[in-house]
């Protein structure tokens, strides 16, 4: 049983190993190589636009820019009641 | 028919210089600002500068606040155009052509269906088809270029001369062309009002949220051309819109640009389609709990206000190991866009190193955490502890390999993407100078 242990240990730390590797040099090459928005995505919709601020509780005085001042969006979002907790 | 934006000096054309933020004349060495040039052309004086009213000219103010349900009058002047119907001749086999002529010296021009400038390929001097901005909907702004050709060429270079992964062909490139193109864009201020359910769970309950939110996005760039690719233009988002002027022909003198073949109602649904997974992940993100799920709403975004716009870009093509490269600069911003390959000996050896030294230190320590699991699970079998320990692996497996092999794939996407054929077409097809 000892030597089960063992040999699944070898096993999952080379594994985890070469994982961890892999993705420390796939992450280095996309910063060296990658000279645009390396997290842009063609599904990123909220490019392009500024929260500039919440209101009506939520985040009130927060000054949300989320992007370069390119537009702006104002967002008043109101808090209603929350039902009852069921199982 | 064409037009070219003379010097009163020499009678040379004036092209816009973006260092100087005026219209220069190359040969006399003279510079006029737009005003000037209106006047000189005995056209009305405009306030051109949207400075400090990023809402536009004559747009309705914003709805009030928290006044979630009541929605602001619809204000779109534009009556929808037709594209218009032209005699289009097939020159180099390859997209259609109109031969028009050079006002200065009588050559033909090559413009494809949808350039509204270019260069004349003999005396060089740069043309604007005018008729065809009159004819197709005249734009309503423009964001002059702010990076000149030299910065954008600079930047590029300085930037690929960083990279660690980079080829040496690559880091020294030779330009094949580098072109600064107007992008047609359409700009929507979009207005989103809802009453929405969410339902989401928390520890072993589950929950009904409320939620009324308006919202109205100003802005919203869609990219307006059929050629250029999509995935790109989000990527050199995002524009500061608060500074475009009034459009004036003049400022496409010196530049390639195209009109807009992706008409306002097309724009419109992907502009709605943006708004409204933008609004649901904003009011989503105050829903507590990470597993939440809209249940009901009734959100239909409206158009309150549309803009046609040009939009500034820099293209450098290149080529390394013959394919083509092309890196984009947004003329505004400076933020580029495009991606490389990598030397690959470079990345196997590094990765060699780093594996031979995490694989024995994970493999002791996994080997050690086995035993221990092997020693509580036969104290006590109903211990929970392996079972997280299986979960922190299976976790482990996602965070290195899953991601690794994520990224992995998006870094080719981007690659693919900057050699893509059909960018470098979008460059090339133009008439050189």
């Amino acid at each position: 049983m000892g030597a089960f242990y063992w040999i699944t240990g070898i096993l999952l730390g080379i594994a985890i190993g070469l994982g961890l590797a892999l993705r420390i040099i796939v992450t280095l090459v996309m910063k060296s190589n990658d000279i645009g928005d390396s997290c842009g995505t063609s599904t990123d919709f909220g490019r392009g636009v500024t929260i500039l601020e919440k209101k009506n509780g939520i985040s009130s005085t927060k000054k949300l820019e989320k992007q370069l001042d390119s537009g702006r969006a104002l967002l008043n979002i109101r808090r209603d009641t929350v039902g009852l907790p069921r199982k | 028919m064409t037009n070219q934006i003379k010097c009163p000096g020499c009678g040379w054309t004036l092209e816009y210089d973006p260092a100087l933020k005026k219209f220069c004349c190359i040969f006399c060495d003279t510079a006029y600002s737009i005003a000037e040039l209106r006047s000189m052309r005995g056209e009305e004086p405009v306030n051109t500068a949207f400075a400090g009213k990023a809402d536009g000219e004559g747009r309705t103010d914003a709805p009030a606040a928290g006044a979630a349900g009541t929605t602001p009058a619809r204000n779109i002047q534009r009556d929808r155009m037709a594209m218009p119907e032209e005699g289009i001749r097939k020159v180099r086999g390859t997209i259609p052509m109109n031969v028009l002529t050079c006002r200065s010296c009588g050559a033909e021009l090559l413009m494809n269906h949808v350039e509204a400038s270019s260069f004349c390929a003999y005396c060089g001097q740069a043309t604007i088809a005018s008729e065809r901005i009159e004819d197709w909907l005249e734009p309503d702004t423009i964001i002059p270029f702010e990076v000149t050709k030299d910065e954008a060429e600079r930047i590029i270079r300085d930037r690929l001369n960083e990279g660690y992964f980079i080829p040496e062909g690559i880091k020294n490139f030779k330009t094949d062309r580098l072109r600064g193109i107007y992008i047609p864009y359409w700009l929507f201020d979009i207005y989103c009002a809802d009453n929405q359910g969410w339902y989401y769970k928390s520890g072993k309950y589950a929950y009904y949220a409320h939620r009324v939110a308006d919202c109205e996005l100003r802005n919203f760039t869609t990219e307006a051309s059929a050629r250029f690719n999509d995935e790109y233009s989000i990527k050199l988002e995002p524009f500061n819109t608060s500074r475009r002027v009034k459009f004036h022909e003049a400022y496409l003198s010196g530049f390639y640009s195209d009109r807009f073949d992706v008409n306002d109602k097309e724009a419109e649904a992907i502009a709605v389609n943006r708004a409204e997974k933008l609004f649901n992940d904003e009011v989503g993100a105050t829903v507590p709990g990470s597993r939440h799920k809209l249940k009901y709403s009734g959100l239909k975004p409206e158009i309150l206000h549309e803009e046609y716009s040009m939009l500034p870009v820099w293209f450098l093509t290149f080529r390394y190991e013959d394919s083509p490269y092309t890196i984009l600069v947004n003329g505004q911003t400076r933020k580029m866009v495009g991606a490389v390959p990598y030397v690959k000996k470079k990345a196997a050896s590094l990765f060699a190193i780093m594996a031979a030294v995490f694989c024995p230190i994970l493999a002791v320590v996994f080997s050690y955490l086995n035993y221990l699991m092997g020693r509580i699970w036969a104290m006590n079998d109903d211990s929970d502890i392996p079972a997280y320990y299986i979960a922190i692996i299976v976790l482990l497996f996602g965070w290195t390999w899953v991601a690794a092999i994520r990224k992995y794939k998006q870094m080719k996407k981007s690659i693919g993407l900057t050699c893509a054929t059909s960018t470098n077409r979008f460059v090339k097809e133009r008439q050189d100078h």
